[in-house]
């Protein structure tokens, strides 16, 4: 067969009108708007309430009327707030990936997606319309919770401001890749299952079961290299005062294996994305 | 003249459906072709494999002597069975998403809505229309970009009579501007007044195809009614110059390969023994044409 017109994107990719495409459909979607909206507050308030849910465990977690082992710590501290939000804000990423699977698994139920490609706009052209704006979306989100967390760690009664610009800003950029790949594997199904309901539902088995079912069948070594493990060892646990109660020390950077492992799984996913929409009817 | 579209022996096969058979068209620049053919006979698959959308399972074809390319379907606008947009967009906003493809302007959005007369509406959301608003506006996507080439999926589909005459009046328009149309329909009469070529299409065979005008004023068609209508349809067979017939409502519908007059049938039946109760020459239209064709096909398997 054309082993070419399989493996390699067409020679001559325009995506400029694509994303313009892309953008009048989002902006003018309603219901994008007002998820992406409700999700970030949702973020923000999560931001907000996490320091008393801490404080509230902290105080309880000695024996009854003994003082408690732990001191009461700030989870607003600078540096360890850009490691500590960015760590919370993974735990919602699968609102985004819903929104993400919506507005695929749309355009086959709409037969835009067709509509758009007779029109004029290559297959693959679709496809990387797509994976910029998950990359937007996903530099923007967290954008949001970089400042969402340099305002918090402003407004304490005591701020080290010589500890803001810390490698640990680097969990920031951590956390775009989290959400880039996340979502990409979110759009990967998307584009398998074509349905709203069956694409959502396959999503939900294969993070809560699948993958860990998988996972307990393989040597540790490998088994932290699966998609979503790999997803979820960008941003290791931070090692607050509570986690050191455990004995628990975790990495406090972003490893390079980790990060090569997902650059390597978007590149994989993008491609399965190109194999499934070049071999099938519209 | 300029070849705008080549088929070379397409068939596609769906499972155990032969969808299309071994099709062969060319079409030339400024020819306004009509594909027709009853419902499942193959007009579909043909429109959405030679605009890329489904994959054929043998056979090939060529725009503007090439593969099928993304620039190339910029230069064809298409209506695909049914209108394909965005629920929730306004007509002005589903419109903007084609031209942005096309590298049409807002002029031009304009413009095409105010043709298909929908620029009134342009504001409501998609969802809000009618079946005949959106077929309206499909044909107004379609028109985007000035194409070179236009085809038309059932076009009148969910039109009221206004609507109908209109897309008429706009093929007709398209044509002498130069475009080059191609038309999928059932519909005959339709195909009838705005094609110049027309191919017919049955379970996926093609059955002819070739000018209208030569389908039209080849032959004529004779009614012929008797009391006897039994002995009339054995009789008649016998009549020079008989190719085929079939019995419509107790009359018999002769097509026979040369002019005759009517007298000479007339007399030769008379000889036979038949009086006629009916007998009237018809020009032969489409729809007579492409009935004997589908019949006789259905006879051939049978």
């Amino acid at each position: 067969m054309h082993i070419n017109k399989l493996f390699l994107p067409a020679m001559t990719l325009n995506l400029k009108p694509t994303l313009k495409t892309e953008f009048i459909k989002l902006l003018n979607y309603r219901t994008f708007v007002i998820i992406t909206l409700i999700y970030l507050a949702l973020l923000f308030l999560v931001f907000l309430s996490i320091q008393g849910f801490l404080n509230n465990i902290t105080i309880n977690s000695g024996n009854q009327g003994e003082a408690p082992p732990v001191q009461l710590f700030s989870v607003y501290k600078f540096p360890d707030i850009w490691q500590n939000l960015s760590y919370l804000a993974g735990h919602l990423k699968i609102f985004p990936a819903f929104l993400i699977i919506i507005l695929i698994t749309n355009e086959f139920s709409f037969n835009t997606h067709k509509q758009i490609i007779i029109s004029g706009v290559s297959r693959d052209e679709f496809i990387l319309g797509k994976v910029v704006i998950i990359a937007i979306f996903s530099i923007l989100v967290s954008l949001m919770v970089g400042i969402s967390a340099f305002f918090l760690g402003i407004f304490q009664s005591e701020v080290d401001y010589s500890a803001i610009l810390s490698p640990k800003l680097w969990f920031i950029a951590a956390h775009v890749l989290e959400l880039f790949t996340y979502l990409n594997l979110a759009a990967l199904f998307a584009f398998i299952f074509r349905k709203t309901g069956i694409t959502v539902l396959v999503f939900l088995l294969y993070s809560v079961v699948i993958e860990r079912i998988i996972a307990l069948n393989l040597p540790e070594n490998i088994s932290s290299f699966l998609p979503l493990q790999a997803i979820g060892n960008l941003i290791p646990v931070p090692n607050s005062p509570l986690m050191k109660l455990f004995g628990v020390n975790f990495s406090e950077t972003t490893h390079w294996n980790d990060v090569t492992a997902c650059i390597i799984y978007n590149v994989v996913f993008v491609f399965l994305m190109f194999v499934v929409l070049r071999k099938r009817d519209l | 003249m300029e070849e705008v579209l080549n088929i070379k022996n397409l068939s596609k096969r769906y499972g155990s459906v032969q969808a299309l058979n071994n099709f062969t068209l060319s079409v030339n620049k400024g020819e306004v072709w009509g594909i027709l053919g009853p419902n499942g006979s193959g007009k579909t698959t043909t429109l959405s494999i030679i605009l890329g959308a489904v994959k054929q399972s043998r056979g090939d074809y060529q725009w503007f002597g090439n593969q099928v390319s993304s620039e190339a379907l910029q230069k064809i606008g298409a209506l695909l069975e049914h209108p394909n947009f965005y629920p929730y967009l306004s007509a002005t906003d589903n419109l903007r998403i084609i031209a942005q493809i096309r590298k049409a302007d807002n002029e031009e959005i304009k413009r095409v809505l105010k043709f298909v007369n929908l620029y009134e509406r342009r504001n409501h959301k998609y969802q809000t229309f009618s079946l005949g608003m959106k077929q309206r506006l499909a044909l107004a996507s379609a028109m985007l970009g000035k194409p070179e080439v236009l085809i038309l999926d059932e076009p009148t589909n969910g039109l009221d009579p206004t609507g109908i005459a209109e897309i008429r009046n706009l093929i007709s328009q398209l044509a002498s501007e130069g475009s080059t149309v191609i038309l999928a329909s059932h519909l005959l009469d339709e195909v009838q007044k705005v094609c110049t070529h027309v191919a017919v299409l049955s379970k996926g065979k093609n059955l002819f195809s070739g000018n209208v005008n030569q389908v039209l004023s080849d032959e004529d068609v004779i009614e012929v009614g008797a009391v006897e209508s039994d002995k009339l349809a054995e009789v008649i067979q016998g009549f020079p110059g008989y190719k085929s017939h079939r019995i419509n409502n107790n009359l018999i519908q002769l097509s026979l390969s040369n002019h005759t007059d009517t007298a000479q049938l007339n007399s030769f039946l008379f000889e036979k023994g038949i009086v006629c109760t009916h007998l009237f020459a018809k020009k032969r239209s489409l729809e007579n044409y492409y009935l004997e064709l589908i019949s006789n096909q259905s006879g051939a398997h049978q």
